[in-house]
């Protein structure tokens, strides 16, 4: 194997980046369900909050586009904005609930984890 | 001989491309639909029906956005 | 069980070792070739870091032996006979994105945002009620990602044979991009990267290559066992 694999950087960045891009998470290899039998309901609940938060980004990234181009008016607006609101909201609460942390549901599901990433 | 400051963050320069490297590589080389298949194995009967709805799930949804690429080419 | 790592177009291409220090193994189909390995136990899943480099260390030293069209990790078959029956049913397709990636390689830009000031946009002026600010700062932020991104593919894409972007993949990540790129252009490639991370000061750019083309042919081989 090539000894240079893992050095791919091609520019040196002048200023290292952010704490806040959360990289760490980012590598984070796909994890593994926790199939402990005692646990099944917290891995269910890892697996069905994943589904819903990759549905989440993408109805919300849906939603921009089409304020972008235009197309909804200021109470439309208003409105899908409440409801994405309350949804990051519960989401929040039902993470707390389960002891979920954002890196648990990091999941990547097939062709819908490349749309959203 | 050397202070400990720029070394220091040479070290972090060196970790953070690592990081980098690899959160690109994992971008490329993982076809997260092959991991899915593989790797929820739940201790409960009838996962594969869990699996199963997954994938189709997931197929069904980028039928769907495929109708609106966001990628372009040159 | 097989595990495969690529398509290329001669056998000769395919020497040395995959994971698990087994031999790479070479299977015509057709008018491509199949590169895989043997395996009598079942890899690792999910797959450790070492794995995903050996199988991308495999891919690289193929490259520099010819086109590649580079297949994710995972992807396996019972026997040699089912991985035939799979890639040749393709292979007129493969063949022909062989001849589309000969002699360029992928290079990878992630843009990062550089600060977390919020995003402005003119119709916030008109709209104040919480929802509207909600949804009006992720436009914002669409649009400043969206300008990030323009400006380095009009410097970059001179330089490109194909390019592919997507905007805000994550929080903290304006835009990806992997520029499809002629090997003799990779260090002029490069070096117009270097000036455009000095010069862009709301964005750090983070580049890396070369990479084989793996946004630049469609899923070569999908199956599994």
């Amino acid at each position: 194997m090539n000894p240079d694999t893992r050095d791919k950087l091609l520019v040196e960045w002048e200023n290292l980046p952010q704490a806040s891009v959360g990289l760490e998470e980012l590598s984070a290899l796909p994890r593994r369900i926790d199939a402990d039998p005692e646990r099944v309901e917290r891995g269910l609940a890892q697996l069905v909050l994943t589904l819903v938060e990759l549905l989440r980004q993408l109805m919300e990234r849906q939603a921009v586009r089409r304020v972008d181009h235009g197309h909804l008016t200021e109470d439309e607006i208003e409105r899908l904005g409440l409801a994405f609101m309350k949804l990051d909201e519960r989401m929040d609460e039902l993470k707390r609930e389960f002891g979920l942390e954002d890196a648990d549901l990091n999941l990547d599901l097939g062709p819908l984890g490349r749309l959203v990433d | 001989m050397t202070s400990t400051a720029p070394s220091d963050e040479l070290q972090a320069r060196r970790e953070l491309a690592r990081q980098v490297t690899l959160v690109e590589l994992l971008d490329r080389i993982l076809d997260k639909g092959v991991v899915i298949s593989g790797e929820i194995t739940l201790a409960v009967a009838d996962i594969d029906l869990v699996e199963v709805g997954l994938r189709a799930l997931i197929a069904s949804v980028d039928r769907l956005e495929r109708l609106r690429p966001e990628t372009t080419d040159v | 069980m097989l595990h495969l790592y690529a398509i290329v177009e001669q056998r000769a291409q395919c020497t040395g070792v995959g994971l698990d220090g087994e031999e790479l193994i070479a299977i015509d189909c057709g008018d491509v070739v199949a590169v895989a390995s043997e395996h009598a136990r079942p890899l690792d899943a999910p797959p450790v870091e070492d794995a995903l480099w050996e199988h991308e260390g495999v891919l690289e030293a193929l490259l520099e032996t010819g086109p590649v069209l580079p297949v994710r990790f995972g992807v396996r078959f019972a026997d040699c006979g089912a991985l035939r029956v799979e890639v040749q049913s393709n292979c007129a397709r493969l063949a022909k994105a062989l001849a589309d990636v000969r002699g360029r390689v992928e290079v990878s830009l992630r843009l990062l945002a550089r600060d977390d000031a919020p995003h402005m946009v003119d119709e916030l002026d008109a709209m104040d009620g919480p929802g509207a600010k909600y949804i009006l700062e992720r436009l914002g932020e669409r649009r400043d990602a969206e300008r990030k991104l323009e400006a380095v593919r009009t410097r970059l894409s001179p330089l490109a044979v194909a390019e592919r972007s997507r905007l805000l993949p994550r929080p903290g990540t304006s835009a990806t991009a992997a520029f499809l790129v002629e090997r003799h252009l990779l260090e002029r490639f490069r070096r117009e990267a270097d000036e455009l991370e000095r010069e862009l000061e709301d964005v750090t750019l983070v580049c890396t290559g070369p990479w084989p083309p793996y946004n630049f042919v469609d899923e070569p081989v999908g199956a599994t066992v």
